[in-house]
C-alpha cells in the first residue's frame, strides 16, 4: 500500500476542539489559551493542534487531510466522504480515511436560505432516554458564524427547536445511526476504499449482519498503549485518563472537556504506530513525536 | 433456490389503485379477476409471488419512497431469522419528491409528498387511504410546521435529488456487499456517469415490453393505467392489473434466466394479459 493521503473525518474531537486560538474577540476570550500553550514551538491554530496535525509531523510523503468539523457529526462524515469518493480526481489507491463516527445528538440540516448546512446539537442526560432531547445549540460554523449567520440561525432557533422535539425519539435515533452506518460502510467496501474506524460511540455493529461483523472488527484501529494495555476505541483510551484540556490546565481552562494537547499527540502517536507496524502507512520522522508517557494519567 | 421474496416500493409496488375501503378509487369491477379487497393481492410481486408458490413480503407503502425503502431493507436482513440465500428482494425506486420523517406524536414516520418547483402543494400521510381520524387531526395540526420546515430545509431541488441518488448509491452498495439477490423493478436512479460506471447493478434491472414500448421503468408509460383498463369505471392512475401481470411474469422470466428457478420460460405478451383483462372486466357488460 503506498498511501500518499490521510482524510480525517470527525467531531471537534478530531478537528482541534478547544484550540480555537483565533476565535473573534471581544465575543471570546482566548486568554487562557495562550496563557497555557503560548510557550509552546507550536504553529497556535487548531489544525496544527489537533490530532490529525500532530500526526502530519511525522510524515513528509504523506499529507493529512483534516475533514472533521465541530459540532457536526456522522451525517457530515457521510456526505463529505461521498463527495470525496466520486470525485473524478480521487485515487483510492492513494488515499486512507480514518474515522471518529460521532456519538448521538447531532443533527444535519441543509438551510435553503443559507445555501449550506447548519448542526442541531441536543442531548439526553442519559441513556436509553424516554424523553424530549434537550436542545443545546444550532450553528453553521461553531465560533465563526458572523453576526448575519447567526441572526438567521437565531431568527430559525425556537422553529428548529420544536422540530427536535417532535421529531426525535431516541430509539429511532440508534436505529437510523446504526442503519446509516451499515449502509455508509457498504458503499466504502463496493468501493474498495482504505479506511479505518477509531471510534463509533453508540453505533451497534451487534446486528444481526452476520456477514459484516468479523469484517468491520477487522476495520478498528486498535490503540496499544507501552504497558500493554489495548483500546479498541478511542473515546475508551480518553475517558479513561486526564487527557482533556480542563486536566491539562489544571482546571484554569474548566469549561473544555476537548483532547488536550499531550492527548492530542498521543494519540497521533498511537494511531501512525498502528499505521505502521500493520504496513498501512510507514513512519517518516521517527522522532516528529517524541512523548512523555509519565503525562498520561489514569482517572 | 429462492424460498422468499421481499418487495420494496411505492404505491405502484404496493397495489395501488386496488384500495377497496374508500370510495374512490372503487375498484370492485377488479373482483371479477380476484376475490379480494387487500391491496396487495392486485400488486404485481402478490401475483408472481401466486404464481411461483412462495411467501411474498410486500413492504411496499403508498405514497412512501426511497428512506423507508432503505429503511425496511435494513430491518428485513437485521431479522435473526433471514437467510439470503433463499431471500430475493425487488426494488420500486422512487423520486426525489418524497420525504419521511419521524412523528413522535404519531410514533410513525410520516411522509410528504411535494413537487419541488411548488413547495406549497405538500401532501402528508402516515398510511394514504387507511389513515384514522385522529392520526389526520394530528397531521392537520402539523401542517403548517411541516410547510416551513420545508421551505426552510428542502426547497432545493438539487439537493433532494443528490439525496435520492446517495440513498440509491448506498442501497446498491449494500445489497452488492452483502451479496443479497435483488432485482430493480423499475429502473434505476438517474445518476452521474461516471459515478454510475463505478456501481455494479445493470444486470439486476428488469426490463419490459408494453406493446411496441420497451421499458425499464414502468411508471411513465402512458395509456395503460388502471383507468384505461377499466374504461374510466376506476378514476386511478396507477399500472393496470394487466400491466402488473406483466410485470410479475416478466420477473419470472428473468429469475430462469438467472438460475434462480428451474422452470421453462412462459410466453410474455403485454397486449394478450391487456385484451384477457379487459375481457374478464366487461364480460356480459
Amino acid at each position: 500500500m503506498s498511501i500518499k493521503k490521510i482524510y480525517t473525518f470527525g467531531t471537534s474531537f478530531t478537528e482541534g476542539g478547544g484550540f480555537e486560538f483565533d476565535k473573534p474577540e471581544p465575543r471570546y476570550n482566548n486568554d487562557g489559551l495562550f496563557k497555557h500553550y503560548g510557550h509552546l514551538d507550536e504553529e497556535k491554530t487548531r489544525k496544527n493542534f489537533s490530532w490529525p496535525g500532530q500526526l502530519q509531523k511525522l510524515y513528509n510523503s504523506v499529507e493529512i487531510v483534516n475533514e472533521a468539523k465541530s459540532g457536526y457529526g456522522n451525517e457530515r462524515i457521510y456526505r463529505r466522504c461521498f463527495d470525496i469518493v466520486t470525485d473524478s480526481s480521487f485515487n483510492k489507491e492513494e488515499s486512507l480515511f480514518l474515522f471518529e463516527f460521532s456519538d448521538i445528538g447531532r443533527k444535519e440540516l441543509f438551510h435553503s436560505e443559507l445555501d449550506d448546512y447548519i448542526i442541531l446539537n441536543y442531548w439526553w442526560d442519559k441513556y436509553p432516554a424516554k424523553d424530549s432531547p434537550e436542545v443545546s445549540s444550532f450553528a453553521k460554523t461553531y465560533y465563526y458564524d458572523d453576526d448575519k449567520i447567526t441572526d438567521i440561525i437565531n431568527r430559525d432557533s425556537d422553529f428548529l427547536s420544536k422540530y427536535i422535539n417532535k421529531t426525535i425519539k431516541f430509539e429511532e435515533v440508534i436505529k437510523k445511526l446504526t442503519r446509516n452506518i451499515h449502509f455508509f460502510l457498504s458503499f466504502l467496501n463496493e468501493n474498495n476504499i482504505n479506511y479505518k474506524i477509531i471510534s463509533t460511540e453508540h453505533a451497534n455493529f451487534n446486528i444481526s449482519l452476520k456477514t459484516n461483523n468479523d469484517f468491520l472488527e477487522s476495520k478498528r484501529l486498535v490503540f496499544k498503549l507501552p504497558d500493554g494495555r489495548v483500546f479498541k476505541d478511542v473515546m475508551d483510551l480518553f475517558g479513561n485518563h486526564k487527557l482533556s484540556i480542563r486536566y491539562e490546565t489544571d482546571n484554569e481552562i474548566t469549561d473544555d472537556g476537548h483532547l488536550g494537547y499531550f492527548g492530542n499527540k498521543l494519540v497521533a502517536k498511537l494511531i501512525a504506530q498502528y499505521l505502521n507496524n500493520e504496513n498501512i502507512v510507514g513512519i517518516e520522522n521517527v522522532n516528529g513525536l517524541d512523548i512523555d508517557f509519565r503525562y498520561l494519567i489514569k482517572k | 433456490m429462492i424460498k422468499k421474496i421481499h418487495a420494496f416500493g411505492t404505491s405502484h409496488t404496493a397495489g395501488g389503485g386496488f384500495e377497496y375501503n374508500t370510495d374512490r378509487p372503487n375498484p370492485s369491477i377488479y373482483k371479477r379477476i380476484l376475490d379480494s379487497e387487500n391491496h396487495f393481492d392486485y400488486s404485481y410481486p402478490s401475483i408472481l409471488g401466486r404464481m411461483l408458490g412462495i411467501d411474498i413480503i410486500n413492504h411496499a407503502k403508498q405514497g412512501f419512497g426511497y428512506e423507508r425503502v432503505n429503511r425496511k431493507i435494513l430491518e428485513v436482513i437485521s431479522d435473526e431469522s433471514f437467510n439470503k440465500n433463499e431471500s430475493l428482494f425487488l426494488i420500486e425506486v422512487s423520486y426525489h419528491d418524497r420525504k419521511e420523517w419521524y412523528i413522535k406524536d404519531l410514533d410513525k414516520y410520516l411522509i410528504t409528498n411535494f413537487s419541488a418547483r411548488n413547495i406549497d402543494e405538500l401532501s402528508h400521510s402516515t398510511d394514504y387511504h387507511y389513515e384514522d381520524r385522529k392520526t389526520c387531526e394530528i397531521i392537520k395540526y402539523y401542517r403548517n410546521t411541516l410547510l416551513d420546515f420545508y421551505k426552510l430545509t428542502h426547497s432545493d431541488e438539487n439537493y433532494l435529488i443528490k439525496q435520492v441518488q446517495n440513498s440509491f448509491i448506498y442501497m446498491i452498495s449494500l445489497l452488492n456487499n452483502l451479496g443479497i439477490r435483488y432485482y430493480l423493478t423499475n429502473g434505476s436512479i438517474p445518476i452521474e456517469t461516471a459515478i454510475d460506471n463505478k456501481l455494479n447493478y445493470k444486470n439486476n434491472i428488469v426490463e419490459y415490453k408494453f406493446g411496441d414500448i420497451i421499458a425499464s421503468n414502468f411508471t411513465p408509460v402512458q395509456d395503460i393505467s388502471i383507468r384505461d383498463e377499466s374504461n374510466g369505471l376506476v378514476d386511478d392512475d396507477h399500472k393496470g392489473y394487466s400491466v402488473n401481470l406483466t410485470i410479475a411474469e416478466t420477473i419470472y422470466n428473468k429469475l430462469i434466466d438467472d438460475n434462480y428457478l428451474l422452470k421453462d420460460k412462459i410466453d410474455v405478451n403485454f397486449l394478450n394479459n391487456w385484451n384477457l383483462i379487459r375481457n374478464q372486466l366487461f364480460y356480459e357488460y
